[in-house]
């Protein structure tokens, strides 16, 4: 490759990274534009000043290296295992909580009805110690919404960390999509299990 | 004049354990008269289909949301006196001031107990 052609691929690569029209700028793409700084100046000025050089380089085997760490430290683990089994064990928090308030509502619904027949001193009792447990019982709507909002916030970092992989080594977005499709299946299954298990633990 | 503790009530939640308990809590107050609807469509057609004197509705739900309801309610001739309160999770300033500007009646923050929504509904039908 001539030094001018080397120069317009240079100029083509940076002006792709300034125009946006790579929507995630990776590691790849900032090595490359280093690699076609370092490969230009070797080849077309010998005599550039050597600390320069040595920096530019340095840099590219500073990305090198980072982006070898970011790997090593397992990323997909966390969206393909750890995230997901959180997120199933939340959800099966509010499913849980939801069959136990409806169980609890039953039974003060019955003391109510008890309490029509009794009247009286009593029957004014049993009112008050049944508004008490409806009262109560209204934590599990707020806690169903707020674990809502937690389980939303994880797959916000799942997504992330997809974002991360892509940037800093997995190039195959397909792989990375059938990857996260494949998680929400694995969730779903897993879910599915979690209420056939509550249902079990009602008995026969 | 006295209230007419049988008046009819809609009650709007997509959270069936919510709507029990509201409508438990209502009974305790003396209002047996009450209907369930799980969600802001719903809640509209029983409306245009039946005459309700009050309406309890959850702000989250899907696909209309209680605040989507009662824009649907005020912009409705027949409706747009109808009390409206409305019950939700949120209590930021900015959550009531939507409300407010969209003609909420009265707004619940959850969790909430008899004691509050008494004193709700006696602010918006009279006392009771």
């Amino acid at each position: 490759m001539s030094s001018k052609e080397a120069q317009l691929d240079l100029d083509t690569e940076i002006s792709d990274l300034q125009s946006g029209e790579i929507q995630r700028v990776g590691a790849k793409e900032i090595l490359g534009v280093v690699n076609s700084i370092i490969e230009g100046m070797n080849r077309d000025i010998p005599s550039i000043d050597v600390s320069v050089r040595e920096y530019l380089e340095g840099l590219a085997s500073f990305i090198q290296s980072t982006k070898h760490e970011i790997l090593d430290l397992r990323p997909d683990e966390i969206s393909d295992e750890h995230l997901p089994a959180v997120s199933v064990e939340l959800d099966a928090i509010v499913d849980a909580t939801e069959q136990a308030t409806n169980s609890i509502m039953e039974a003060a619904e019955q003391i109510g009805e008890g309490g029509d027949t009794v009247g009286g001193e009593m029957a004014e009792k049993l009112v008050t110690a049944t508004t008490q447990i409806y009262e109560a019982c209204s934590f599990q709507d707020i806690t169903g919404q707020r674990i809502s909002k937690v389980v939303g916030a994880l797959r916000e970092i799942e997504a992330k960390i997809d974002d991360l992989l892509g940037a800093f080594g997995e190039t195959d977005d397909v792989a990375r999509a059938a990857r996260r499709k494949e998680r929400e299946k694995e969730r779903e299954e897993k879910r599915q299990d979690a209420v056939a298990d509550g249902e079990l633990l009602e008995g026969p | 004049m006295a209230v007419d503790k049988n008046m009819p009530i809609l009650i709007v939640d997509d959270y069936k354990t919510m709507l029990r308990i509201i409508r438990n809590l209502l009974k305790q107050l003396g209002f047996d008269n009450v209907e369930e609807a799980t969600d802001g469509t719903a809640a509209l057609q029983k409306l245009r289909e039946s005459e309700f004197k009050l309406v309890i509705s959850d702000w989250n739900m899907e696909p209309m949301t209680g605040i989507e309801l009662l824009r649907e309610v005020r912009a409705d001739e027949n409706l747009k006196k109808l009390p409206f309160i409305i019950v939700t999770a949120e209590s930021k300033t900015k959550n009531v001031v939507i409300a407010k500007e969209a003609g909420v009646s009265n707004y619940i923050v959850k969790p909430f107990n008899a004691a509050t929504l008494k004193s709700k509904l006696v602010g918006v039908i009279g006392e009771f």
